[in-house]
Formats: C-alpha cells, sequence, structure tokens
C-alpha cells in the first residue's frame, strides 16, 4: 500500500537504472504471496473451494434430511452439530458445505460470463468505429442506471423462481457493464499508443491488433477487476436468496440459509451468524486479493521495510 | 456548459426510455403469455383485468402495444397497483421522499465522513493509523448492506434497546405528539438505516478519497504550496480542493448502489420506502408496480448522476466556462 | 572540512556547509548531494550548473528543506541563513522562511500553478499568510505584483484560472508570487527551460530586472550554460552530487579548468560555430547509489590517470576564487590534447 514518492526531480532517472527489486519481476502471484493479508486470503479461499468440492465426502449429514422437525429443530451448536439444526432439523454445517458449492459456483460462473461479455463488448465498441461506439455505450448506461438488484429482481419476479444455471446467467448478464466500461477506457488510452500505431501501419487486421497487441496489455486491470467481481456477484446472489429470490428450496446456498434465519435471529442466532460470518470472510478474502492486485499493477506495490 | 446541460438531459431522457423498453421486453419475453401468473389471482376484479389489458393493449401487435405503453409511461400515467388499489403514481409519490430522505440524509454523512478519513489517512500515509483504517474500510465495504443492518439492528434495538426496530415513527405515540416531537422521532428512526448506508458509502469515499489524494500530493503545485510557506494544512486544503472533483464524480456513480443498498436497508428496518415497495409488490406480483419502480428508481439514478456531473464541472474552472 | 570561502563574511547572504542529501530507494541509498558547500553573496547572481541527476534541483529544494521522504537531509549538514542554522529551525520556524525570506520559481510553469484557483488568490494567499493581511489587500497586492511582472491588464488576469494564461504568463505569475514578499534569496530552477525561445528571453530580462530592482540575491539552476553568460557572475558546476569547479563566470568562460566543465563549453552551441556537429560528453553520469570511489567524472574523463582510480580529488584552488575538484592541478602535465568526440 505503500506508494513510492517520487525520488525527486534530479535523481528521478537513477532508480531506474539500478536493478528492479524482485518483487517488480515476479508474477502477479509471486507479489501476491509475499504480502501477509493476501497470502491468508489465498489459503482461505483454497481451503473453501476444496471444502466446496469435497462437501459430499466432508458433510456429516445429508443437507436436506429432515430426521425429526419436532425433536430435533433449532438446535444450538453442539459437539453433534457444531453450527445447530434449523426450523427443518436439518444440520447447518452440511448445509454450509453444499451452500459453498452453490455460492462459489454461481460467483466463479458469474463473474466469468460478465468478463468474457464485458471485454468482448468494450473492445467491439472502440473498434467499430466511432457510431457503433455510440450507440453501445448508451446501452451500457442504460444498464448501469438501473440499480444491479433491481434489474436481478425484476428478472426474477417476472420469470418466476430459477434453479441454479439460469441464476448463473442471469447473475453474469447483470454484472458485465463495468467490465465493458473498462475495457472500453483502457482500449482508448492504448490505441494512441506507439505499438498500436505500429501495428496498424505494418497493415494488421483490426482483430488481430485487438488479440495480439490490445488485450495483453489489458490483463491485469481485467483480472483485477473480476477479482471484485467474485465478491459482487458473492453478495449479490445472498442478496436475492435472502430477499425469498434466491435458489429453490430446499437446495442451499449461504444465503438461504440466511434467509432462513431471519426474523428469528435472536433465538436461532446461529441460523444468521454462521452463513453471516462465511459470506463476509469470503467477500473479504477475495477483495483483498483484487486490492492487492490493484497495488501490484498499478505499481504501487513495494515490499514494506 | 448550457449547451453541456441539454446534452446530458438529453441523455437522461434517453436511458428512461430505454429502461422502460427494457421493462417492456422483460415483461414480453416472458414464459408464457403475459400475467399469465395474474388469472388466478383473487384480488384481480374484472375492471383491473380489463385495464390492465387496455394499457398494455393485449390484443395488439407488439410494436402497436409498446408505442401505447411508451405514451402511457410519458404522460405519466404509471397503472394501477393490485396490491394497493390505487394508482402506481400516488404509491411512489408516497415511498419516494421516505427513500430520499434515507438517502440523502446518508449521503451527506458519508460524504463528510469519507472525505475527511480519507485526507486523514493521505496525510499520513503508510502510518499505522492509515492502515488500520485501511483495513476497516476495506472489511465494510465488502460486509453486504443486509448483514450490516440486521448486525446494527441486533447490537442497537435488541440487545441494547436504544433505537427502535422498525418503521419511521412510533405508531402508537405519534398522533399525540407535538411536531417538535414527531421530529425527534422521525430522527430516532433514521439513525440505523441511515449509520447502515453511511457505513459502507463512507468506507468507498474514503478508499477513493485517499487516492485521490496521494495521485495530486506529489504534482507540482503542491510543492509550490510549500514553498509559499503555507502550513500543513493549507497544503492538504490545495489538494483537497482537486482532489475533491473525483469524489464527486464517483458519488454520481455510486446511486445506483445507493439505491440498491436502500432496497435491502428498508426491508429489514421496515423503512417506508421505494425499496421496500419494490420488494412488497415483487411478493404480490403485482406488476405496474414493480415496472413503475424500475422506472422512477432509474429516472433517479440518471439525475443524480446529473446532479453530480454538474456539480463537478461547476466547481472545475476549466471546465466551467466551456 | 570547508574551505575559506572567497567572499567576506559581511556580505554573505547564505552559507551551504558540507550539505548532503540521501534518498533511501529500492536499490539502496541514492546520495543525490554529496557534500555540497558554497555561499551566495547578498545581491548576487549565481549560477548553479549540470545535467539532470547531477544534483542541483536537489540542493535548491534543500534550502527551502523541502526534501520529502525517501529523501533526508544529512543532520551533519549547515545552511547558515541571517545568522539562523536553517536545518535547526523548527517547522513552524522555516515556514517564515519559505516565500517571505528565501522564494523559489520552478521549471514547470505549466502545473506548478494549482489549476482550481485563480493567479490573484494563489499570490494574495503568500501575503496573507506571511503578513496577516485582510483578503482585500492581499489581493491589491498579488495585482500590484502582477503588473510588477509585466502582466497586461494585471486586474483582470488576477480573476483568471492558470489555464487561461500562456505559458510566458504562467511564468510571471510564478515569478510574481515568489516575489511578492520581497525575498532576499530566489532560487529559480530552470525557469525558463519549458518556454518558448523568444518567451525566454523576456523571462531572463525580467528576472535580471527584478533582481537589480529588489536588489536580492539569485541561486539560478539550469543546464545551459547560455543562461548563465547572460545572467550570473559566477558559476558553480555540479557533477556526480558534488560542486567540480567553482569560478566567475568570466574566468569560467575563458579558462574552465575541469575536464567536465570543458566537456559542457564544447557542447554549448555558438553563433560563430564552424562545426558540423556540436560535441557531447561520451557516457552518462553513474547513479547515486553506486558513486565510484576516485573521481566521479573519471568514466567518462579523457586524461584519467590510476590515481583517479584510488582517491577523491578535492576541491582545489586553480587561482584566486577559481577552484576545481581534479587532480589536474597538481598534475597540470597529465592533461592529454584530446580531439572531442562528435557526436551522431
Amino acid at each position: 500500500m505503500h506508494r513510492p514518492t517520487p525520488l525527486s526531480y534530479d535523481v528521478a532517472g537513477a532508480p531506474l537504472d539500478a536493478p528492479a527489486p524482485e518483487v517488480w519481476r515476479a508474477t502477479p502471484f509471486r507479489a501476491l504471496w509475499q504480502d501477509g493479508a493476501a497470502r491468508a486470503a489465498l489459503c482461505l479461499l483454497v481451503a473453501l473451494l476444496l471444502v466446496a468440492v469435497f462437501a459430499p465426502w466432508l458433510a456429516p449429514y445429508d443437507p436436506i434430511a429432515q430426521p425429526d422437525i419436532i425433536g430435533l429443530k433449532y438446535l444450538p451448536p453442539s459437539a453433534a452439530h457444531p453450527f445447530g439444526t434449523d426450523a427443518y432439523s436439518r444440520d447447518v454445517l452440511s448445509r454450509m458445505m453444499y451452500g459453498a458449492r452453490v455460492s462459489l459456483s454461481i460467483a466463479i460462473l458469474a463473474m466469468l460470463l460478465s468478463t468474457f461479455i464485458g471485454t468482448a463488448y468494450g473492445l467491439v465498441a472502440v473498434l467499430g468505429g466511432r457510431f457503433t461506439d455510440a450507440v453501445l455505450m448508451r446501452g451500457v448506461d442504460t444498464f448501469l442506471a438501473i440499480p444491479r438488484i433491481l434489474l436481478l429482481l425484476g428478472v426474477v419476479a417476472i420469470w418466476g423462481d430459477l434453479t441454479v444455471k439460469p441464476l448463473i446467467v442471469v447473475i453474469g448478464l447483470s454484472g458485465w457493464f463495468a467490465a465493458a466500461r473498462l475495457v472500453r477506457t483502457l482500449v482508448l488510452g492504448l490505441r494512441e499508443r506507439d505499438f498500436v500505431i505500429a501495428a496498424r501501419g505494418l497493415g494488421a487486421h483490426t482483430s488481430s491488433i485487438a488479440v495480439r497487441h490490445v488485450l495483453p496489455h489489458l490483463a491485469s486491470p481485467i483480472l483485477v477487476a473480476a477479482t471484485f467481481g467474485v465478491g459482487a456477484a458473492l453478495v449479490i446472489e445472498a442478496g436475492l436468496s435472502f430477499l425469498g429470490y434466491g435458489v429453490d428450496e430446499p437446495q442451499a446456498s449461504w444465503g438461504s440459509i440466511l434467509r432462513d434465519g431471519q426474523g428469528n435471529f435472536v433465538s436461532a442466532w446461529w441460523l444468521s451468524v454462521v452463513p453471516g460470518a462465511a459470506l463476509v470472510i469470503t467477500v473479504l478474502a477475495v477483495n483483498v486479493i483484487a486490492d492487492r492486485l490493484r497495488d501490484i499493477a498499478s505499481g504501487r506495490h513495494l515490499p514494506r521495510g | 456548459m448550457l449547451g453541456l446541460v441539454v446534452r446530458r438531459l438529453l441523455v437522461a431522457v434517453v436511458i428512461a426510455f430505454l429502461v422502460a423498453t427494457l421493462s417492456f421486453v422483460l415483461v414480453h419475453a416472458a414464459p408464457g403469455e403475459p400475467f399469465a401468473a395474474l388469472r388466478e389471482d383473487a384480488r384481480m376484479t374484472q375492471e383491473m383485468a380489463q385495464r390492465l389489458r387496455e394499457q398494455y393493449g393485449l390484443d395488439r401487435p407488439l410494436g402497436v402495444q409498446y408505442v401505447r405503453y411508451i405514451a402511457s409511461l410519458a404522460r405519466g400515467d404509471l397503472g394501477e397497483s393490485f396490491l394497493q388499489r390505487r394508482p402506481v403514481r400516488s404509491v411512489l409519490a408516497d415511498a419516494l421522499p421516505n427513500s430520499l430522505l434515507l438517502m440523502a440524509t446518508a449521503l451527506v454523512v458519508a460524504f463528510a465522513l469519507g472525505v475527511a478519513l480519507g485526507a486523514l489517512q493521505a496525510s499520513r500515509h503508510g502510518s499505522r493509523f492509515d492502515r488500520t483504517l485501511g483495513g476497516v474500510s476495506l472489511t465494510l465495504a465488502s460486509v453486504p448492506e443486509y448483514l450490516l443492518a440486521i448486525g446494527l439492528l441486533l447490537a442497537f434495538a435488541y440487545l441494547l434497546p436504544i433505537f427502535p426496530t422498525a418503521g419511521m415513527s412510533d405508531p402508537v405515540m405519534w398522533r399525540f405528539m407535538s411536531p417538535m416531537q414527531r421530529l425527534t422521532d422521525l430522527a430516532r428512526h433514521l439513525v440505523l438505516p441511515a449509520t447502515t448506508l453511511v457505513l459502507i458509502i463512507a468506507s468507498v469515499v474514503a478508499r477513493y478519497q485517499r487516492a485521490a489524494l496521494l495521485d495530486v500530493l506529489p504534482d507540482d503545485f503542491i510543492r509550490t504550496a510549500k514553498a509559499k510557506g503555507l502550513s500543513r494544512g493549507r497544503v492538504l486544503l490545495h489538494a483537497l480542493r482537486n482532489a475533491l472533483l473525483p469524489t464527486i464524480t464517483l458519488i454520481g456513480l455510486l446511486f445506483p448502489a445507493l439505491f440498491g443498498g436502500a432496497v435491502f436497508v428498508e426491508n429489514v428496518f421496515s423503512w417506508p420506502g421505494m425499496g421496500r415497495t419494490i420488494v412488497d409488490a415483487l411478493g404480490a406480483r403485482d406488476y405496474p408496480l414493480i415496472i413503475g419502480s424500475m422506472v422512477v428508481g432509474s429516472i433517479f439514478v440518471v439525475v443524480g448522476g446529473l446532479v453530480a456531473d454538474l456539480a463537478v464541472m461547476s466547481a472545475d474552472p476549466r471546465t466551467r466556462a466551456a | 572540512m570547508t574551505a575559506p570561502s572567497p567572499i567576506a563574511p559581511q556580505d554573505t547572504l547564505i552559507d551551504v556547509q558540507n550539505l548532503h542529501v540521501a534518498f533511501s530507494t529500492p536499490a539502496g541509498l541514492a546520495r543525490a548531494v554529496d557534500g555540497v558547500s558554497f555561499t551566495i553573496a547578498q545581491g548576487e547572481t549565481v549560477g548553479m550548473v549540470g545535467e539532470s541527476g547531477c544534483g542541483k534541483t536537489v540542493t535548491g529544494l534543500s534550502l527551502l528543506r523541502l526534501i520529502e521522504p525517501p529523501g533526508r537531509i544529512d543532520p551533519s549538514s549547515r545552511i547558515l541563513f541571517e545568522g539562523r542554522d536553517l536545518l535547526r529551525l523548527s517547522e513552524r520556524e522555516i515556514r517564515r522562511v519559505r516565500g517571505r525570506r528565501i522564494a523559489m520559481v520552478f521549471q514547470e510553469p505549466m502545473t506548478a500553478l494549482n489549476p482550481v484557483f485563480t493567479v490573484g488568490e494563489q499570490i494574495a494567499e503568500v501575503v496573507r499568510v506571511h503578513e496577516g493581511a485582510s483578503r482585500r489587500s492581499a489581493w491589491q497586492r498579488a495585482v500590484e505584483m502582477l503588473e510588477r511582472v509585466g502582466l497586461p491588464s494585471p486586474a483582470d488576469r488576477a480573476k483568471q484560472y492558470p489555464h487561461q494564461l500562456s505559458g510566458g504568463m504562467r511564468q510571471r505569475v510564478l515569478i510574481g508570487m515568489a516575489l511578492v514578499m520581497r525575498p532576499a534569496l530566489l532560487i529559480a530552477d530552470e525557469p525558463t527551460t519549458a518556454l518558448d525561445v523568444t518567451v525566454q528571453a523576456q523571462i531572463l530580462e525580467l528576472l535580471r530586472e527584478l533582481q537589480r530592482d529588489f536588489a536580492m540575491a539569485v541561486l539560478l539552476i539550469t543546464h545551459d550554460l547560455g543562461v548563465i553568460a547572460e545572467t550570473a557572475t559566477r558559476v558553480l558546476v555540479m557533477y556526480g552530487g558534488e560542486i567540480v569547479e567553482e569560478a566567475s563566470v568570466d574566468e569560467l568562460f575563458a579558462n574552465a579548468h575541469h575536464p567536465y566543465t570543458q566537456g559542457l563549453l564544447a557542447a554549448m552551441p555558438r553563433v560563430d560555430d564552424t562545426r558540423d556537429r556540436l560535441t557531447t560528453i561520451p557516457g552518462t553520469v553513474p547513479p547515486p547509489t553506486a558513486w565510484p570511489s576516485g573521481c566521479r567524472f573519471r568514466d567518462r574523463c579523457p586524461h584519467a590517470w590510476d590515481r583517479t582510480a584510488r582517491e577523491h580529488p578535492d576541491l582545489f584552488v586553480v587561482s584566486g576564487a577559481h577552484r576545481s575538484r581534479c587532480f589536474l592541478v597538481q598534475e597540470p602535465e597529465r592533461r592529454r590534447v584530446v580531439v572531442a568526440e562528435q557526436a551522431e
């Protein structure tokens, strides 16, 4: 997070001649690994992904089984049920593990969809000429004007309840507008740079310039935006579930577990605290990584010392 | 500058129009006939069904339907709410001011707080204070509004019952209160929902303001200001006057997120605003109200962005003359 | 350590003794200014010349203590000004010196002014801060100053923002801002580099005129010996964070001693030039993180011999007030006759 103060005006050129510190030449991942907070976040996310992938083997109970909805409902955390049980006597730990599969896969796949569409759209807008650009960007402005949750609620409410796959598509389709804008702005800046002008002068085709010369320069800002996008998608999915428009019962996502706890958060606090904490910690981990990646990409990252 | 305002207003109109079109497409692209779900709805009177058919002209070709729909929107006719059995316009006219009160309060406080914290952080960047605050703001920016709202509700309305749990006013005592007492009562109800939004928006603003200041501080004119013999505070003021411009722009871009946050906050605290109205409408499949809210909400967002852009333009002498 | 100053002490306005400024960088400690000593007499114009990276701007900023972290002025340095050591003043006291007793004009008139304040406000602010003057009278002073630096219709111009003025006018505004408190010393860091040639001449003329009228001393920092020839009476040549030659302007142009100065002079374009190409000094300045142990110029010097790699030369007296940091003062027979390399 340290920003190098410009080394004054006379000596500014000198450090450039000197060998760059290891961290600048390392891959983004190496630089990330050298940051304590980012390392912790990475470990946490990897662990979480493993839990999600191996949930069927790790979960102590069937996440949708309702063994005894009278005797075993709303059990507080205990050795048998570390995160307690819900109103239907289902084990919350098992539901959290299976919920991680749903929540994480929705977030990651939706982000991939958003990033792909946004990047392609932004490239087409800039490289397609002035008129195309104006029309396409007015469209993006429209969608950016609608709060994302409102757009999603509108779609979900009018089209009825959704399963996981449509939900991924809908969340992905609602999240690419900012990416399109970002890519467009970046490409507009790059277009005037020497290597693009040179490639054009050599007669390279527009689409080949886009893929071979422009895209590599966009990699790091897009990576940063996409990482933040995972956090946003996690929050939005849980938000939809929270309002009652997420994945269908009895399937679990973190948001739907949170919803089960709503209205009961004083007596059955674990139903709110467990998914809430999982959500906050995961989103924070994702955002820490995105934040550090941005520092690294902008060259603001210097080893603290 | 006037030309720019007119152009931006035109863009706003175009966007509102496109949002309306989008709503139309959404309704018609839905599986099955539009409003099929309403057929069996007991609340659906013959008269309302007729009105709905008229508004959407369901028996006409799609093109005609679309033109009629846009025309009625342009007249300000948003249809009739199934749920409340009165014009959507009057439902929204009740809800919008409540939302505006909540959002405006949150925005003003969050802006002041965020700018101050960002400036403090930038003036001692790299210090322990800066890093701690940076961690806090990143954490707050990662907490979904609904969780923060529930947390605050639990902490300050249940465990420590300082503030009321729900609504805008005390349902029983309200009619016996003097105007001054009513104002205090309103303020007490406003505290928790507004604080939720303030914490989240202020953390975003602070992060942004810090970065904007750090971008400006190495500039030559800051060195000039120091060479003039100005105090640290005055030098910071020179920087802040420049670094505020991108932050005001950010505020404009935050309006959709602010509105989205309000949807959740209003529902957790039962604040009778747009967000509450929309979610209630969704639950009841009250299509005219859903679409009306989407259009009005989007217009609000567009206008907010426009106001922020105008504020930046008039605050920056380089564009003021243009 | 400091050699006796050639100027009588009672005339001395500022006495810089053994100034060291270092920046901690990822590549190590950059000793940007490494043991610089000089004096400036009251009303004198001293030119400081050298390539970029030689430490001249850092020296100028040090006089106002404007070095920012990761840069640091070594505590053993001394800057005596009006009877006080500037490096030992409190933050509050040094602020009373900045802009009031010592002022600075920077290189880039495009960026040195704050874009969101009118130029009048920016000048008036100096008067308000240092004199506690009222808004009204400070504004009046700003307008007078703008008139003094030759801005047409100053009352109107004062209400304008920097982007509405040309580069030359902005530099006049900056000079006015620096001189509004009538400082005893003006540090002008490349004041004309960013300007058109015709405007350069006007600004230099203005500086000369104001220097005479205000009876102030000027430290003129530049890479252009031509500017020094027109303006200064005495020259300090800097290289590798050190002063390598010091002489009066006439002496320097007639009898430059240090091979580096000779290189700079050979690189100067002249009206009576019959050469096809200008000569340049081969090589580049070594990085301040790793100064060579002996003479810092030896890698680029046509005369270097084994002693220059072993020993670091002192500033030897050539004659009178003329001094040179070169062993050729002691061993003149080592000087070779060289045909300077021609630039491409």
